[in-house]
């Protein structure tokens, strides 16, 4: 193998040091298992509490709502709780630019999901919110991204799917489609994330 | 119109960016475009005196600005990266790819 020169060597140290450098400080790697799983616990166990107390899209929409607001707060409050610890087991700030950049990138997402709920609650509709909701959910996974690590793009589509599935053909049954939905596919990730960061 | 025949080598680099810390420091601006110093310090793993060292050869050659304010009573140093510095951090990354881009060529033939 010929032997590169000096000049060939320094430069492609200096690039591997600006790769280094970028992935290090634009991705975001706190987003913990623990969190992504409790999420996942969190939905299914709003998943069965619904299907037990046949609390129905339709016609108890203020206790779905509020049973899946619940749900969501759990989730909210545990990952934010892991996430915290992770920054600081990396001597990072929790409300790092990092999280910034991601928490923006997701904003819009979240509030076209609060304006479709509302409208979908004034017209009687909240069955389509299962459906809407991972939707908008895949679309706020997917413009972050490219700062997360690359299971969350997977992730990102699997919930676009599963928005189609629930849509399409999960209409009749909100409960399930939300524990299959998010239930599912956050324990997934949860679990793929929990060997990868063991490994 | 002349063409530069002279293959581009590492001394022709940028000498203010092509040291370590420096393209530590530069890489991380041009990405976020302004941070406070204890940001930059725990996302490079600085020492305040290497940073501040560094960062003045940046502010003196002009592609990094330095500003300081007090938030809530106490000093906060904030760096911020200036069209210059994004420039030549440009320049910089285009002669290291030409650099190494010559490096993969094979060499020409000799008569």
């Amino acid at each position: 193998m010929p032997k590169r020169s000096l000049s060939t060597r320094d430069a492609a140290e200096s690039i591997a040091a600006i790769r280094s450098v970028l992935d290090r400080t634009t991705r975001y790697t706190h987003i913990s298992w623990a969190g992504v799983a409790i999420a996942g616990v969190s939905a299914a166990a709003a998943g069965a509490a619904g299907s037990f107390w046949d609390v129905s899209a339709v016609s108890a929409p203020a206790r779905f709502l509020a049973l899946w607001s619940a749900g969501l707060a759990v989730a909210v409050a545990c990952g934010s709780w892991t996430t915290a610890r992770k920054a600081r087991a990396a001597h990072e700030h929790f409300w790092s630019r990092k999280l910034q950049v991601v928490t923006l990138g997701f904003l819009p997402s979240l509030i076209l999901a609060t304006i479709v709920t509302a409208l979908l609650l004034d017209a009687g509709r909240l069955d389509l919110a299962p459906g809407l909701w991972m939707g908008l959910y895949a679309v706020g996974i997917l413009s972050v991204c490219h700062v997360l690590d690359w299971e969350f793009q997977l992730t990102g589509w699997a919930f676009l799917l599963s928005s189609a599935v629930s849509l399409f053909l999960l209409r009749s049954s909100p409960n399930a489609a939300m524990t299959l939905g998010f239930g599912g596919i956050h324990l997934a990730l949860g679990g793929f994330r929990f060997f990868k960061e063991r490994r | 119109m002349k063409q530069n025949l002279k293959s581009p080598s590492v001394q022709d680099l940028n000498p203010v960016i092509h040291e370590r810390s420096r393209l530590a420091l530069m890489t991380y601006l041009v990405s976020v475009r302004e941070a406070t110093f204890s940001e930059v310090k725990a996302e490079l793993g600085l020492t305040d005196g290497n940073l501040t060292l560094h960062m003045k050869v940046l502010e003196k050659n002009g592609y990094a600005r330095v500003h300081k304010s007090l938030v809530r009573r106490r000093p906060r140093t904030t760096y911020q990266i200036t069209e210059k510095g994004v420039r030549a951090f440009q320049e910089y990354v285009a002669l290291l790819e030409r650099i190494l881009d010559l490096s993969r060529r094979p060499p020409p033939e000799r008569r």
